[in-house]
């Protein structure tokens, strides 16, 4: 299978194992690790001095792919909010250092980004096929932003993110760059394929306030310790990228070549990070890539420092609504079920939402149904005023008769939670009841 | 009645309900050609194809505990959900991805190579594989080793002794025969 498929294969056969598609309740005990591929090559130490970077022309702005909205989804990045933080990483080989940037949006996401850095901006090389090899350097536009390493903030306004690449091109072009650019970008597939030599595998994020150093492997086989930089417990670490053989234990393990992110707030096993200490914690241990060879379960770090914000107290009677459905006719011969409820909640940022589920009629065995049961399911997406009606649509096909089954409920943030609401999950609260209906499918 | 097939597809729906993720694989490897071609076929978009037929997977994933086999095959299942996705995906004027948030996927960059892929898994199925064998010699010898057995392109380059754009060419162009014969049946 093409890497795409390779992908999204690996992607949902690793939401089975740790049970992502069961019901939130059945979830509820400890959740399989995400081991990661080792990889171990060439530590730079942070900020060490590099090359000529001054002599790099600047080339057209790295902008957003995507016209966002302040409202929904990850929302925009709020102007002036941007921050290029002082940790210098140099490339393994040469050229302008790495660097973060952190961002927070419209929507009470924090979000870091990840580039080379030349004269106190971040951006793109136009290097590896990137921008047509035009040499130029690329800043990232004060409203890029990918959505990818993006996480809720605590009740002190700090973030807890992490991410590993593994394979990102040393251009520093991402998943989200890539349309705009020629650039190569992984390994695989070949037509867009970067030489090894011009990848990078690169672990970086945010630990919180409490975080003190990463330890963190060196080519030699050792250790180094590196203090966190700021206040935000940010840690940056570039190496050569490495290709191992697949295992049983890899995820994202396509015939050599991986790419894996995480973006949440648990720092997760990995080839590069042995452990993290903290100001008045213990510290934290990572596995090592030997061990993690031999181990099913590899525990992660917790967000440590997280302050969480006073829990909303909201009941069932408070958010309870009446929810109507009804069918209208739509592209013949669907019928458009409309589901509308009015939300008393009010949903302001990412640390709240609305979940619809619609269970398919329960009797699908109709004459004319071409399909068997099926059902949907959806957070919304975008902010809401209390008291403002909500209409939801799904589509059904007469030919199926049955009852189907509408429940809405509202799920909140209640600890450290990524950029993906999914109720239940540790972070999130399980659906805090709104109300249910029935609708007879003729 | 229910074929062996069916049989064998409603215990691996029932494995995959009980979290054996080898059983999702051989569902989703067995059918993504089908849903896939599916996809392709009603969009006409080949990007928007690979990135429908993942969410259709995603919203069968997390089905997979509501699905009866006396309600009909697996694959029957699989295409009513990509149809409502589809549905609902032109109505919200973008591909769905409820489901595949749902279970915490990160999103799946889609290269130029990709988009080859989609063309080749789209047109795997035993009816057109038959087709095949009706094509001259070096167009099918040239899909066969792509599109079944997987093989690279340089790989394949290296044995029959010729370039890459020639093997690319010589799978482009049995595809575009087997469209064509199909259309015409």
């Amino acid at each position: 299978m093409s890497d795409y498929f390779d992908r999204v294969e690996q992607g949902m056969r690793e939401a089975v194992r740790r049970g992502a598609h069961m019901p939130w309740y059945s979830r509820l005990r400890p959740r399989p690790s995400r081991p990661v591929a080792v990889a171990v090559a060439c530590l730079l130490a942070t900020g060490s001095a590099l090359a000529a970077t001054g002599a790099l022309r600047t080339g057209e702005p790295v902008g957003a792919t995507v016209q966002a909205t302040p409202n929904a989804d990850e929302g925009v990045a709020i102007p002036g909010s941007a921050r290029l933080l002082g940790l210098r990483v140099a490339d393994p080989d040469g050229g302008p250092p790495w660097g973060l940037r952190v961002l927070r949006t419209t929507r009470g996401l924090t979000c870091l980004q990840l580039g080379r850095v030349v004269d106190g901006r971040i951006g793109v090389l136009g290097e590896d096929g990137a921008f047509d090899d035009d040499g130029a350097f690329h800043p990232l536009s004060v409203d890029f932003l990918d959505g990818d390493a993006c996480g809720t903030e605590d009740a002190h306004g700090d973030a807890f993110v992490n991410e590993q690449l593994h394979g990102t091109p040393a251009s520093a072009l991402t998943s989200h760059q890539q349309r705009v650019s020629t650039g190569c970008y992984t390994a695989n597939p070949p037509s867009r394929s970067c030489p090894p030599s011009d990848l990078r595998d690169v672990y970086f994020g945010l630990l919180g306030p409490d975080a003190a150093s990463v330890t963190h492997a060196t080519p030699a086989g050792g250790t180094a310790t590196t203090p966190t930089a700021g206040r935000d417990g940010a840690y940056l670490v570039v190496l050569p990228h490495t290709v191992m053989p697949c295992s049983s234990y890899q995820l994202f393990c396509n015939r050599g070549s991986q790419r894996y992110s995480t973006g949440g707030p648990e720092l997760e096993p990995s080839a590069a990070i042995r452990a993290v200490s903290y100001r008045g914690a213990p510290s934290c241990e990572l596995p090592t890539p030997a061990e993690l060879a031999r181990l099913h379960l590899a525990r992660r770090c917790p967000a440590v420092g997280y302050v969480a914000a006073p829990a909303p107290r909201i009941t069932p009677a408070q958010l309870a609504s009446s929810v109507s459905v009804h069918a209208e006719p739509a592209r013949s011969p669907e019928l458009l079920l409309v589901i509308e409820f009015t939300a008393r909640a009010a949903v302001t940022n990412f640390d709240s939402h609305y979940e619809i589920n619609v269970d398919g009629p329960s009797d699908p065995t109709g004459p004319r149904c071409p399909v068997s049961a099926e059902n949907s399911f959806g957070p919304t997406q975008e902010n809401i005023r209390a008291g403002q009606r909500i209409r939801y649509t799904q589509f059904v096909h007469p030919g199926c008769p049955g009852r189907a089954h509408i429940t809405v409920g509202f799920v909140t943030v209640n600890g450290p939670s990524g950029a993906t609401p999914v109720p239940g999950l540790p972070g999130q609260s399980a659906e805090i009841p709104v109300g249910e209906a029935n609708f007879e499918v003729r | 009645m229910p074929d062996a097939g069916d049989d064998r597809d409603a215990a691996l729906m029932v494995a995959v309900a009980a979290r054996d993720d080898t059983a999702f694989v051989a569902l989703y490897r067995r059918y993504l050609p089908a849903v896939l071609r599916w996809c392709l076929r009603e969009t006409g978009n080949r990007e928007i194809a690979a990135d429908l037929s993942a969410e259709v997977f995603a919203a069968a994933l997390i089905s997979a505990r509501r699905y009866r086999p006396e309600q009909g095959s697996v694959l029957a299942w699989l295409l009513g959900i990509a149809r409502n996705k589809l549905l609902e995906s032109r109505r919200r004027k973008r591909v769905e991805s409820s489901a595949r948030r749902k279970l915490q996927l990160e999103p799946v960059a889609l290269s130029s190579g990709d988009l080859d892929r989609v063309d080749e898994l789209a047109s795997l199925d035993e009816n057109i594989l038959a087709l095949a064998q009706g094509l001259p010699t070096p167009l099918r010898e040239a899909l066969e080793a792509r599109v079944v057995q997987e093989r690279s392109y340089e790989e394949i380059a290296a044995e029959l002794r010729c370039s890459q754009s020639v093997v690319r060419q010589r799978v482009s162009r049995a595809l575009k025969s087997l469209r064509s014969q199909m259309e015409e049946r």
